[in-house]
């Protein structure tokens, strides 16, 4: 059996990953989400921090804050 | 009790005028007495403006002092107290967090059966220091230091080394991080490189304990060599490998601003390396999806390295599908790959957090010699404690090694897992 030309095999990945961009971003109304890696600190609550997830040691007034004094989740 | 002392006053004044009356008098000397009651009646009266005066001090301040107690709980609660820590600079912020993730591994190499005490190598324990500068309202600059500290690292603990020592910190991420709404985020130090993570999009729930580098949980276990009758040379870490492209190094990287759910990432790598990454994400609302794909190169003895990952969950059912895939081109020999494959079910069994459930499967091949072929399977369940950043899981895993090498007959390595991550 002969083998393809490589630049064809190529062009033919090429075309598939365009496609699939086009396919992924063409889909319908979707919104994006924050993806965590494997290896990251899990987002969400402590057992000792609680609903924050981290200890604040000092909160400025960053845009975000709550007026109970809490930022919002990382 | 003590009588207050305007009405002893009082009784002594009204006794006193009493026995004055009572004594016989010329008329000089009842207009002088009449004078010493008028003198008295005025005392009395201004003693009596005085005591009242006082009494509605007290009530003042005992008001004041049942309000500063009521008040002191709540502040406690709110952490309204004197900070512990201050700056100079107003819109900063700085936060530690952390985890703790232990687990037992039960391993038979198919020699023998033993019980090992680890650090989970899937995401180790560790300690992270964050900084956060709002500059303006669209641009924030950071700082990130996060070390790991590993007593019986996983991927090092193995049959003949069953405890690695005291543990030291390992530094993870040390950088500098400039974020731009529009403009996007460029990073400097040593962090996630912009291929790190595009082998390993995961929705399943479970990668606490199976996930696309399926060597983290026992990668230092050592095949045991049938015809040798002894263990060989070969560790799990050795066999399989996700192609991940180039962890954590140190680098600066440039992240694009989400565009339609897509992000793209450069970076130029220490060693002269570098690397590209591009991620998309989307939720639909039934449906959650995410997929990424990296290009590197590696420096050493080879061009490239190619990896993609990507996973769907349908919200309602839970019911979850990851593919991942990669290879390393080698200038001598055929090129390593790695494919793996999860499904998986996050279920509402308990009201205390989701329970996860997958079932997995990766074939690497190439990674040693040409020709070797590594299989593994695993089972995977978490538990979830939501409001306590809690899990606890359970897996089962299969090693399989085939070498190509003629004089190596490994047997299969089986391990059962049991552990708990603690977010604190």
């Amino acid at each position: 059996m002969t083998a393809r030309p490589r630049s064809v095999l190529a062009r033919a990945r090429q075309a598939a990953l365009l496609g699939l961009l086009v396919l992924l971003g063409g889909c319908g109304s979707y919104e994006p989400f924050e993806v965590h890696q494997p290896d990251d600190i899990k987002p969400g609550a402590g057992l000792l921090s609680g609903s924050d997830g981290r200890f604040v040691l000092h909160r400025g007034s960053l845009p975000g804050a709550t007026t109970d004094g809490k930022a919002t989740a990382p | 009790m003590s009588q207050p002392s305007g009405t002893r006053t009082l009784l002594a004044g009204t006794a006193c005028a009493l026995a004055l009356l009572a004594l016989p008098a010329t008329p000089r000397a009842q207009e002088a007495l009449a004078d010493q009651l008028e003198e008295l009646r005025r005392v009395i009266e201004a003693q009596q403006a005085t005591i009242s005066r006082q009494q509605d001090m007290l009530d003042t301040l005992s008001g004041r002092i049942n309000e500063v107690e009521a008040a002191a709980p709540v502040a406690a609660a709110r952490g309204e107290a004197d900070p512990v820590v201050t700056s100079g600079q107003e819109r900063i912020q700085l936060a530690i967090s952390g985890q703790v993730n232990r687990m037992i591994n039960v391993a038979n190499d198919g020699d023998d059966t033993k019980i090992y005490n680890l650090d989970n190598d899937n995401s180790s324990s560790r300690l992270r220091f964050e900084g956060t500068g709002q500059v303006t309202d669209e641009f924030e600059v950071g700082t990130v230091i996060e070390v790991e500290l590993e007593s019986n690292a996983s991927g090092k603990v193995s049959q003949d080394n069953e405890d690695t020592g005291s543990a030291s910190f390992n530094d993870r991420k040390v950088e500098l991080v400039l974020d731009h709404k529009r403009y996007g985020k460029l990073s400097l130090g040593q962090g996630d490189t912009a291929s790190n993570g595009t082998a390993e999009v995961d929705l399943s729930g479970t990668t606490v304990i199976g996930y696309s580098s399926v060597a983290d949980v026992a990668g230092g276990l050592r095949f045991f060599d049938d015809d040798a009758d002894e263990l060989s040379d070969v560790s799990v870490g050795d066999v399989f490998s996700n192609f991940d492209g180039l962890s954590r190094r140190d680098r600066i990287r440039y992240d694009t601003p989400s565009l339609g759910g897509f992000k793209l990432s450069a970076d130029l790598v220490s060693d002269q390396r570098w690397s590209s990454g591009l991620r998309w994400s989307g939720d639909f609302g039934s449906f959650k999806a995410a997929a990424a794909a990296g290009y590197s190169d590696p420096g050493d003895d080879s061009d490239y390295i190619v990896d993609g990952s990507a996973t769907v969950l349908h919200v309602p059912t839970g019911l979850n599908f990851t593919l991942s895939s990669g290879t390393k081109e080698s200038d001598e020999g055929d090129d390593p790959y790695n494919i793996y494959a999860k499904a998986g079910w996050i279920a509402d069994l308990v009201s205390f957090g989701p329970t996860a459930f997958s079932v997995d499967y990766a074939h690497s091949e190439n990674n040693i010699d040409d020709g070797d072929e590594g299989h593994s399977a695993g089972l995977q369940a978490v538990q979830n404690f939501s409001d306590y950043g809690a899990e606890l899981y359970a897996g089962f895993r299969w090693y399989d090694y085939d070498a190509a090498r003629a004089n190596l007959d490994a047997e299969a390595i089986t391990v059962f897992t049991v552990g708990s991550r603690v977010k604190f």
